[in-house]
């Protein structure tokens, strides 16, 4: 169980530290259509979230597996989660709107 | 002929990629089946639904088993026409061997037996292979074809083919372009990062496939990469055979050297002895990797000269919590039981080697994991289909190019919709050929082929109107097909086995219950394409109408 649970924080997290990659990027920024505006500094920040967000992915992964395997689960866990969130930025932008949180 | 770089490398990613993408599609989908082939086997093979085992007793089942499995009668065939001479009633066991991992239930045996009186190769031998219950040690007939294991696997790595290794080679020369296209497609690709995440599924179709062309060729960018190259890796003996031709005699000096290093006989004595008790040895190398802090299960077991007075057991440990295979081999002298060797850790090259080649295999224990390699390998299958359906459309009103855009669209049908429809073929005519038909499982694999050719054929007889700039019906057609043969097979299952899904799902018997679900996943999936492609048709129709 605990093992499920760290398993999905992992997928939980590469989700939400690649959103906020996107959200570093002014095309999808405007794409949640808040009424805030995209600066560099906002970028900056957005930039850090994602990278710290996928790090603590990679310590998830190493608390649940021997480090080959959670190396992979790490590695296959972004690349659905970047496809995942390409898809809902297409799909269904706004709900990304909750991870839009630096006014 | 080309101005600058990165024309050429469009040139070379469209017209490599297309040729190969053909082949790179099939390998990729069958490849995403094979990571689930075990539970595959299970759902085709009704009799071996039930929980995986670990390796049996030696003693109580597989020195029987062993001795029944038998030399493989087209390999004893041909080995007959190599020897001058008869060759003897009984061959001569050289060693034999058990492999299991923890999703089979049944397990794999295999024998090698040495062919005498072969002038061009002293060391000629043939194989006998089986496979048991291990819980009684009945063998399970060879005529039922394990369609994931002995099927869909296969044709991932090489394409089904048996003649000489050419099946290999084509599967080679297309990993390596593989490589080729994601570095080109890299080079030609004006924003990669800016367009990431970028999917314009509202812009016009040309748009909307190179979107998501890109976008799952680049964020599955290291997947395809690793597999790929690791593909190579796991093969490399076979596209590079130097131990086998220009350095033969100094790699079996070598071999005879190691062997002799680690105490391991290379070559029986001819003198019979009879073998120690094996399963004490197995006790004795769960002990030693448990004193080495990775206590586990048997993987591998081998038997090298059994019944020589030089036979010795190696024990290799089931890789189930790393990426490697097998490992941690401890060899065992057959006649007097004692421990001759154990393997050393590995060196550097030798992590890197297992970890390439552990992750491409994948024999760990991991569900996530697996899945996240199906979705993988499924957005491979996305990639190269979105790269020929972006060709096509590209390319479709220009009047010069009428019959490339032909072939290519009747091509992308079949090696999209038409796989499908051969995959479900397949499946539904395990349950339909009656269990004790001789032969089943070539029936079934005739089966596979006919209906992939019908999807040829039908793809071809309806691309006409893709010269029109419209779209090809065959694709909506072989659709329905898809829903209709995926919802028979899930029938099928019901009634031949009475294992319908609710009883699955209920029991929590989860190969045969993912299957079902994936099934009418992939039905519900090609109803709904089949509904919005003759939407397009219709809106593509009328805009032609319309001038």
């Amino acid at each position: 169980m605990n093992e499920f649970i760290l398993l999905s924080l992992t997928l939980v997290s590469c989700y939400t530290g690649m959103s906020w990659l996107a959200l570093a990027m002014k095309s999808h920024w405007l794409q949640l259509r808040v009424k805030r505006d995209f600066t560099s500094i906002k970028a900056t920040v957005y930039r850090i979230l994602g990278a710290a967000s996928l790090c603590g992915a990679l310590v998830l992964c190493l608390q649940v597996d021997h480090p080959s395997i959670a190396f992979l689960v790490w590695i296959m866990s972004m690349v659905v989660a970047a496809k995942a969130v390409g898809l809902t930025l297409s799909y269904r932008a706004t709900w990304l709107r909750p991870l839009a949180i630096i006014n | 002929m080309f101005s600058t770089l990165r024309q050429s490398m469009a040139w070379v990613h469209t017209w490599f990629g297309l040729v190969l993408g053909f082949l790179l599609i099939v390998i990729f989908f069958f490849g995403s089946l094979s990571v689930f082939d075990r539970e595959i086997d299970r759902w085709v093979l009704p009799e071996t639904r039930f929980e995986p085992q670990i390796m049996p007793s030696y003693e109580g089942i597989l020195e029987q088993a062993f001795n029944h499995v038998a030399p493989e009668t087209d390999e004893l065939a041909a080995a007959k026409m190599r020897v001058e001479g008869e060759l003897p009633e009984q061959l001569q066991i050289m060693n034999w061997g058990a492999y299991t991992t923890h999703r089979d239930p049944t397990l794999y045996l295999y024998a090698e037996y040495a062919v005498p009186n072969n002038p061009n190769d002293p060391f000629d031998h043939i194989h006998g292979y089986a496979t048991i219950d291990p819980r009684t040690g009945a063998f399970l007939p060879k005529d039922h074809l394990k369609i994931g294991s002995e099927f869909f696997y296969p044709m991932h790595y090489r394409l089904y083919l048996h003649w000489e290794n050419l099946g290999y080679i084509i599967v080679g020369v297309a990993a390596l372009i593989m490589l080729v296209a994601l570095v080109s497609g890299v080079i030609i690709h004006r924003k990669l990062f800016r367009e990431f995440f970028t999917f314009r599924r509202h812009k016009h179709t040309q748009r909307r496939v190179l979107d998501l062309h890109n976008m799952t060729g680049v964020v599955a960018l290291p997947f395809h990469f690793f597999f790929a190259f690791s593909g190579l890796v796991i093969f490399a003996y076979i596209y590079l055979p130097v131990s086998a031709t220009v350095l033969q005699t100094p790699a079996f000096a070598a071999a005879q050297e190691e062997a002799k290093d680690k105490g391991l006989a290379f070559a029986p004595a001819g003198q019979s002895a009879a073998i120690a008790s094996v399963d004490t040895m197995v006790v004795a190398a769960k002990r030693l990797w448990s004193e080495r802090g990775m206590p586990g299960d048997v993987g591998y077991l081998f038997v090298n000269h059994p019944g020589d007075i030089n036979s010795y057991v190696s024990i290799y440990r089931a890789g189930r919590d790393a990426v490697s295979l097998v490992g941690q081999g401890i060899h065992f002298n057959s006649v007097t039981g004692e421990l001759i060797y154990q393997d050393p850790d590995p060196t550097a090259i030798s992590i890197i080697n297992e970890f390439l080649t552990g992750l491409h295999l994948q024999h760990f224990e991991h569900w996530l994991l697996r899945w996240l390699y199906v979705i993988g390998g499924l957005m491979g299958c996305i990639c190269i289909a979105t790269g020929f359906i972006f060709f096509v459309e590209k390319r479709k009103r220009d009047s010069q190019q009428v019959t490339t855009v032909r072939w290519v669209d009747a091509f992308a049908v079949t090696s999209i919709t038409g796989m499908l429809l051969a995959t479900m073929a397949i499946l539904v005519a395990n349950r339909l050929l009656p269990v004790d038909l001789e032969h089943k499982g070539s029936w079934e694999i005739r089966a596979f082929f006919m209906v992939w050719l019908l999807s040829l054929g039908h793809a071809f007889w309806r691309s006409n109107i893709v010269a029109q700039g419209l779209i090809s019906p065959a694709w909506r057609e072989q659709c329905w097909g898809v829903a209709l043969l995926s919802v028979l097979a899930v029938l099928l299952n019901w009634t031949t086995t009475g294992d319908h899904l609710l009883k699955t799902l209920f029991n929590g018997y989860w190969p045969v219950a993912s299957m079902d679900l994936v099934l009418l996943t992939l039905s519900g999936l090609s109803i709904k394409v089949a509904l919005s492609l003759r939407q397009r048709e219709g809106d593509a129709l009328l805009l032609m109408e319309q001038g």
